[in-house]
């Protein structure tokens, strides 16, 4: 069952009240954004596609289950709604193959700019790895990593069974460490993610 | 080289999902396995990895610029006045199966019957006519009903042509000021 205070607060939306949604947003707006981060692997798109899901579940909130989280519902649209993106995006020829260039960004709320630049080098590290991921595997291991659902709770938010959640994940963490294995130890690429390890 | 079961058991176990027979088979295996050995390195360095990556933190003006794209929409569409249409034409489309499923009904009734005969044909036109005959009387006197009670109760009459500016008003001038002081706010 859902935390009343946020059941309060889609109840107020149901009632057309914008500020009970505002309330919606300021909490899952992070777990929202960093999902959609991690899938599309540029901040200008996922920010664009936060937005989005936002719209997309305030439009749909009359067909929220009260049983289910919140953040998992928000989070099933959002995710749905970056595999479409990026099935579009292999559409226009865009290689999901190659990784998209590094889009380093320092937000203003990070108090140290050198953790900042530290944060943001491994950010981008994992992210150049994910992305030689298919979306669909992409979406299991965003989902079981970054915000710790069970392989049910994937199967749920993705629409599919448990033994394809598991046969993804299985094959994605193989596939990324045959990619780790291929990189030389000083790249670029392996040697952030080494030193934090 | 690993077989399917002992790759099944080192990925369930990155997940911690094995029983503790599994796991002593799978230390087993791997202390007879260098090569496995090496493979369950790599995944675990690929799960520590992914386990212990940064969260992004959403940009400050992301939570204003999503109110500000929800208000520009709100000004053109409110969810409750889509919930009200969309159970309108829910309401409509049933109205319209209810009318159209009789008359389907009895056209496939009608093309049997002229099938069978010429004489069926014409026995079916007046079984249709005949019906037709009953629902229109029965219209009309519902309709003779009605005129009555609103000859006794007068007062009804002015209410309901009362209500036809009263819902126009609401539908035209209420509704889209309401949006619009939802989306100021």
């Amino acid at each position: 069952m859902e935390d009343p205070i946020i059941l309060r607060w889609v109840e107020g939306t149901l009632n057309g009240n914008q500020d009970a949604f505002a309330e919606l947003v300021n909490t899952y707006q992070n777990a929202v954004y960093n999902l959609c981060y991690r899938m599309l692997g540029e901040r200008t798109e996922a920010e664009d596609a936060t937005q989005e899901a936002f719209l997309r579940a305030y439009l749909n909130i009359d067909r929220y289950d009260p049983a289910r989280s919140f953040k998992t519902w928000v989070l099933s649209i959002a995710s749905n709604h970056c595999i479409d993106r990026l099935r579009k995006r292999r559409l226009t020829w865009l290689s999901l193959d190659e990784p998209l260039p590094p889009n380093i960004h320092l937000s203003s709320d990070e108090p140290e700019p050198e953790q900042a630049a530290v944060h943001n080098e491994r950010s981008q590290a994992i992210q150049t790895l994910l992305s030689t991921l298919s979306s669909e595997y992409r979406a299991a291991v965003v989902l079981r990593y970054w915000y710790d659902y069970s392989y049910a709770e994937i199967a749920d938010i993705l629409d599919t069974t448990e033994s394809a959640i598991k046969s993804r994940l299985f094959r994605a963490r193989q596939s990324l460490a045959d990619r780790l294995e291929a990189q030389a130890p000083n790249s670029a690429l392996i040697k952030p993610l080494l030193e934090s390890l | 080289m690993a077989n399917t079961r002992h790759k099944r058991l080192m990925q369930e176990a990155l997940d911690k999902n094995l029983a503790p027979e599994e796991q002593a088979e799978l230390r087993r295996h791997l202390d007879s396995s260098v090569r496995d050995a090496y493979t369950y390195t790599r995944l675990q360095q690929v799960d520590a990895m992914l386990r212990t990556a940064p969260h992004e933190r959403a940009p400050h003006r992301l939570a204003a610029a999503i109110m500000a794209r929800l208000a520009e929409m709100a000004e053109r569409m409110d969810p409750r006045l889509s919930r009200i249409s969309g159970l309108a034409l829910a309401v409509a489309l049933g109205l319209v199966a209810g009318v159209l499923l009789p008359v389907l009904l009895v056209s496939i009734w009608l093309i049997v019957t002229t099938i069978g005969s010429g004489a069926g044909l014409v026995a079916a036109i007046e079984r249709v006519v005949a019906l037709l005959a009953v629902i229109l009387g029965t219209a009309e006197s519902l309709l003779q009903q009605f005129q009555t009670f609103l000859g006794a109760h007068p007062e009804l009459l002015v209410l309901i042509i009362g209500l036809i500016p009263v819902s126009l008003i609401r539908l035209i001038w209420f509704a889209p000021r309401k949006r619009t002081s939802d989306a100021a706010s």
